[in-house]
């Protein structure tokens, strides 16, 4: 029987997982796991302004892989975030909660790189959209015949520069794959 | 959690042994576990016990050469699984994609290759012979990259 493996998102100082293999799941301006619409990133006059950056992390529930699951990759869907848009990331072998810094709530995350993420696994992210099925990103890790989290996290934010249009985005695809056996 | 069942999910391997035993995964027996000096045959059996793909070790290969994996994309968000079995012949293939779910076969004569969406290589496992200490490939120039 194969292995329940599920996506969660990292939140909170323990942090606080949660489910998301089915559950809408966006960026924002807080550290919520399902924040809606609330807390949009505002569009700068200049600059960047910045998502939190989102953490995921596979987890075995119920059912353990018969021998072990390794090889994880990560991709996006290749379709760029639009004008005034980019998203950055990279996996991480650590947990950091999302936070604004000297910012407030509903203004700009901190920027995603290993000064503000120091376990995140390259200087400042890499665009998501150059991880493609063809050419995914390998995540570190695997599991045993066990339950529980296993792997790096993979970390991402999205930045919205002065050009940037109003209005909820387009949904984009993000796809974990890993082997079982 | 809710998830879809697919066909995948009720799809198994067997080992058909030179001595005719047949060594099933829903009898419990492990991956690791497979005698690979007697394998003579193996297959991907459906949820109603019929053989759906068939492959033995190609000339000058063995049973040690063989690699099989459960390959699962998941969907961030959407629920969404692609399971595909991924089986092939260390190092130079025929490496194989059998998608159970859509009924969509690929063959790689060449063996696995980096790049490849479906068949790039996969990492060791326990029950290959194909690593060394450092948990890697012993050749894995051969791959095609």
């Amino acid at each position: 029987m194969a292995a329940s493996v599920i996506i969660n998102r990292l939140t909170g100082a323990g942090p606080t997982t949660t489910d998301i293999t089915s559950a809408t799941n966006r960026m924002s301006t807080s550290d919520v796991v399902a924040p809606g619409t609330s807390d949009p990133i505002p569009i700068p006059g200049a600059g960047t302004n910045y998502s939190y950056w989102v953490t995921t992390r596979l987890e075995v529930i119920t059912t353990a892989p018969d021998n072990g699951i390794n090889n994880i990759k990560w991709y996006s869907d290749n379709t760029g975030f639009g004008t005034g848009l980019t998203c950055m990331g990279d996996p991480a072998t650590a947990y950091t909660q999302a936070a604004g810094g000297g910012h407030v709530q509903g203004t700009t995350g901190d920027v995603l790189n290993s000064t503000n993420y120091p376990s995140l696994t390259s200087a400042s992210g890499t665009d998501v959209t150059t991880y493609t099925s063809g050419a995914p990103k390998s995540v570190t890790g695997s599991i045993g015949a066990s339950l529980g989290e296993f792997g790096d996290r993979f970390v991402y934010q999205l930045g919205v520069g002065a050009t940037a249009g109003v209005g909820t985005m387009t949904a984009r695809t993000f796809t974990w794959q890993f082997d079982e056996t | 959690m809710n998830r879809k069942l697919m066909a995948s999910d009720l799809a198994f391997w067997e080992v058909v042994q030179t001595d005719g035993v047949i060594v099933r995964e829903q009898d419990g027996n492990k991956y690791p576990s497979i005698d690979r000096s007697k394998l003579a045959k193996f297959r991907l059996v459906n949820s109603t016990g019929n053989v759906i793909f068939e492959t033995w070790p190609p000339v000058g290969k063995t049973g040690h050469q063989l690699v099989y994996r459960r390959r699962t994309g998941m969907t961030q968000s959407s629920g969404g699984r692609k399971v595909i079995f991924v089986i092939g012949w260390l190092m130079d293939g025929p490496a194989f994609a059998i998608n159970i779910n859509d009924g969509t076969f690929r063959v790689l004569e060449t063996g696995f290759e980096f790049g490849d969406a479906d068949l790039y290589p996969p990492e060791p496992m326990p029950g290959e012979l194909w690593f060394d200490d450092g948990n890697k490939f012993q050749d894995n120039s051969k791959l095609k990259r």
